[in-house]
């Protein structure tokens, strides 16, 4: 009685099935390949993902730049094992806040456009990590990595030619340990980072705010605990890094110490109440604080911010259909000694998904998602069409329009607008704005031609409208006085974009051994407002890689990519070129980049060794005006795997 | 394209084409023997470092054990330096590599081979005026070479080779070596060959 009521129930708060919305145009990166490209951290995966580029400031933490986020803070959506996890703090994102380590991830799933993933919208795109199984017994396991940058004197600074010490760029370790039983598992986690500040643009600004070395660290913890029970799973998580920085904060143009926190902790999982229904739930806490780092300045963010988050979706599941229903509640309480004109932000979403599947061809999936804040409602939907023609060729269709508030992505100037204001001294808005609501309208077409697994090609187009954008009209210049920037920052709404691009990508399989990916992206603005059509210009055009995958043997592998990047440019900067006598330049050089990683296993895949070079050809890349200028890299890594000790 | 860059690319492409062409290459069991060798070179060229030091001999000891194709190498080079006036103080660097060589079997016990290494090269400057932190630093370094070898007795080998060793410092130092001196194989300890494979 009590089960049939709990259906009854759940049919009438959900009447769903959950559908994997996004699975036509997800992209997987696995274990083997993130060993293989010697990826060396969670941030670096971030270099490694298809349909991005990239804006990089100090050198190692990347920020993914899309069609749809390159003139907004808007950042990319973070599952952990489903469970979604909130990083940023007014702008600062640094995916490597997430608590967990290179050696606990089984795969990571992403998505690089406007999509669905439980309940929540996102239009930068999406990155899930999945975690490894537990083995049965206890397992422990160990992190250690380097990454070093060339170009420092030598034995020259003794002479006339001396140059800036250039030393240790990065500096990872971390270690965890797991337990697990048949139908249970825990894993406990730590990683600490350190980064150098060596390169010379970084170092003018940043020392002239910082006291002692100019080092930033990172200290993460994590526990993950699971359990499987007769009607389901439940998934316990908890994360927390702190992590002393040097954040670049736009508004001010310069490095401000900050001591960045993240705490979260949360539980998902799902009830499986018959072989049809079942029902999800995510619930999360999430504190995010930008808090005070000594500085000459006593630049001071003080800045909290906490996050309830609760998301609870029934799922229905037959044969030819997949429907599922949900609702979300998310409350923003920001938390500073300022005065606000608010308490809370509260965002309320209903959302809905169904993926049918009426032949063995033919695969539909409908996303439907309303969000709701104060009286007004923006509206999120998306149709995915995926057709197999024979069993070579398939087609692959997306469209969606999104609708979204401004205040969703509770930046800086979110708060600014409700009376929040750091002490940054020479911050300047030159005129009020309306924060509002944009929309965004996407329409994705891919053709895939697979032959006996050996080739896979699929060629795909997109067209995008940027609609209703509030955008930055900033004004940036140099003060050579004092080796600083200025930034005047003024808004300009209703600013609109049309976007167009193609992708080709041809994955060869060769032998069981040999295998490599050609990859090529043009990307282009059609017609729009001129503010967006100059922001556009800091994507770049053409973007194409060359990747090489040789397994030598079971144990040894080596990887090679060869990637092209074309100009960008910068207007903001424009006079800064040339008022800093070219230290800063606004147009970035297209670039040639050319990447070797050598893997090996050792003592029965117990230990792994990696080492990797970056930037081989010694170009010049920068992902940013006044972002570091990387030069040839070189990595080491080595991971510790003792697994299933007391069984 | 820079002289550095066409370097690298040569670099680059070789050890590709060599990954590539394992026929060309004597095959053994992975790691079953060690070749341990001592040897001792001199400076073969003169660039922008010898304007301020002199290098009069240098040393190096390597293991080498064949690999899936080829040998794999690690060693360690000694190059100590001696400043042409006391304005530049004597250093010594000590590059510590990771490496592959193409061997190739010839008749009469002469064998040929051709090698790539990878590693950092730690400096170590003899000098009062600067901090203690600045007495030390490392950089990466590659290195390229050649050798030929004749096999005494069975165990015992006798060689001779040229090393082209790039340090990418701020201004590269480019040195080549070139050197002499003898090595002996041994069976791999089955635990250590386990560990290895």
């Amino acid at each position: 009685m009590i089960s049939k009521l709990i259906k009854i129930l759940l049919l009438f708060i959900s009447f769903s099935v959950y559908a994997q919305s996004n699975l036509f145009f997800e992209q997987v990166l696995t274990e083997k390949e993130i060993k293989a490209k010697g990826i060396f951290s969670i941030a670096d995966l971030l270099n490694f993902l298809d349909g991005w580029s990239y804006e990089n400031i100090d050198g190692t933490f990347s920020n993914p730049l899309n069609r749809f986020n390159f003139s907004s803070p808007e950042k990319i959506k973070i599952y952990l094992n489903d469970q979604l996890i909130e990083l940023s703090s007014l702008d600062h994102f640094s995916l490597n806040l997430l608590p967990i380590s290179l050696d606990q991830i089984d795969s990571v799933i992403y998505s690089s456009i406007p999509s669905m993933f439980k309940g929540e919208y996102s239009s930068t795109g999406v990155i899930r990590f999945y975690t490894k199984k537990v083995p049965e017994g206890f397992t422990i396991r160990g992190v250690h990595s380097a990454v070093n940058e060339t170009g420092d004197p030598g034995p020259y600074k003794f002479t006339t030619y001396e140059t800036d010490n250039v030393d240790k760029l990065n500096f990872d370790l971390s270690g965890g340990i797991d337990a697990g039983g048949k139908n249970w598992y825990l894993s406990a986690n730590y990683k600490s980072n350190e980064n150098f500040v060596t390169d010379p643009k970084l170092e003018r600004r940043v020392g002239r705010l910082s006291i002692g070395d100019k080092k930033s660290r990172l200290n993460s913890s994590s526990l993950l605990l699971g359990f499987d029970y007769k009607i389901g799973k439940s998934n316990f998580y908890f994360g927390s890094s702190e992590y002393a920085d040097f954040y670049f904060f736009d508004p001010y143009q310069n490095e401000i110490p900050s001591m960045r926190n993240y705490l979260q902790s949360g539980i998902s999982g799902s009830l499986s109440f018959s072989k049809i229904i079942s029902l999800e739930y995510d619930f999360s806490f999430t504190k995010n604080e930008l808090g005070f780092r000594e500085n000459w300045s006593y630049l001071n963010f003080d800045w909290k911010h906490e996050k309830y988050y609760a998301r609870l979706n029934g799922v229905m599941r037959q044969n030819l259909y997949e429907l599922t229903v949900g609702l979300i509640y998310e409350q923003n309480v920001p938390s500073t000694t300022e005065i606000l004109n608010i308490n809370h932000i509260v965002f309320g979403k209903f959302f809905a998904s169904l993926l049918l599947k009426p032949t063995s061809k033919l695969i539909q999936n409908f996303d439907l998602q309303l969000t709701k804040y104060k009286n007004d409602s923006g509206i999120r939907v998306g149709l995915q069409n995926l057709y197999k023609v024979d069993r070579w060729n398939s087609i692959g269709l997306n469209f969606s329009y999104s609708e979204k508030f401004y205040r969703e992505l509770l930046d800086y100037w979110t708060w600014y607008k409700e009376g929040y204001s750091s002490n940054v001294t020479n911050l300047v808005t030159q005129s009020d704005y309306d924060l509002g609501k944009s929309s965004v309208l996407d329409f994705a077409f891919y053709y895939d031609w697979n032959f006996k697994q050996i080739v896979n090609l699929r060629l795909s187009a997109f067209y995008s409208e940027l609609q209703n954008q509030l955008v930055e009209l900033e004004s940036i210049r140099y003060i050579p006085e004092q080796f600083t920037l200025e930034k005047v920052t003024d808004f300009r709404s209703n600013e609109f974009l049309c976007s167009a691009g193609v992708n080709s990508e041809i994955k060869l399989k060769i032998s069981d051994c040999f295998s490599t990916k050609v990859y090529y992206q043009f990307q282009t603005d059609v017609s729009g407002t001129n503010l967006l059509s100059e922001k556009w210009m800091r994507l770049p055009e053409h973007t194409a890689a060359l990747e090489l995958m040789f397994n030598v043997a079971e144990s040894f592998s080596t990887w090679t990519r060869f990637k092209y990047y074309s100009s960008t440019t910068w207007l903001e900067y424009r006079y800064v070129e040339q008022q800093s006598n070219s230290f800063y330049n606004y147009k970035l050089k297209e670039k040639f980049l050319l990447e070797l990683s050598l893997s090996k296993w050792f003592w029965d895949r117990k230990v792994w060794a990696n080492v990797v070079f970056r930037n081989l050809l010694n170009q010049e890349e920068s992902y940013h005006p006044v972002g570091a200028d990387l030069d040839l890299r070189f990595l080491f890594q080595i991971h510790l795997y003792f697994n299933s000790l007391f069984e | 394209m820079g002289k550095n860059q066409k370097i690298l690319f040569l670099f680059f492409f070789s050890s590709i084409s060599f990954f590539s062409s394992t026929d060309l290459f004597s095959q053994n069991e992975p790691f079953s023997k060690i070749t341990i060798a001592l040897s001792a070179a001199k400076q073969g060229n003169s660039t922008l470092i010898n304007d301020f030091w002199e290098n009069n001999f240098s040393l190096e000891g390597n293991l080498e054990s064949p690999f899936y194709f080829g040998e794999v190498k690690t060693g360690l080079i000694f190059i100590p330096f001696t400043g042409n006036s006391v304005k530049y103080p004597n250093f010594k660097i000590f590059y510590f590599y990771l490496g592959w060589n193409g061997v190739i079997n010839f008749y009469n016990n002469f064998s040929a081979s051709f090698g790539i290494s990878a590693g950092s090269s730690f400096m170590y400057f003899h000098a009062d005026q600067i901090a203690a932190f600045e007495k030390t630093e490392s950089e990466l370094t590659f290195s390229t070479g050649a050798k030929i070898k004749y096999q005494i007795a069975g165990k015992v080998g006798i060689f001779s080779k040229i090393d082209l060793i790039k340090i990418f410092t701020k201004n590269n130092i480019d040195l080549i070596l070139i050197s002499a001196g003898i090595d002996f194989t041994i069976d791999t300890p089955k635990w250590l060959e386990n560990f290895l494979k």
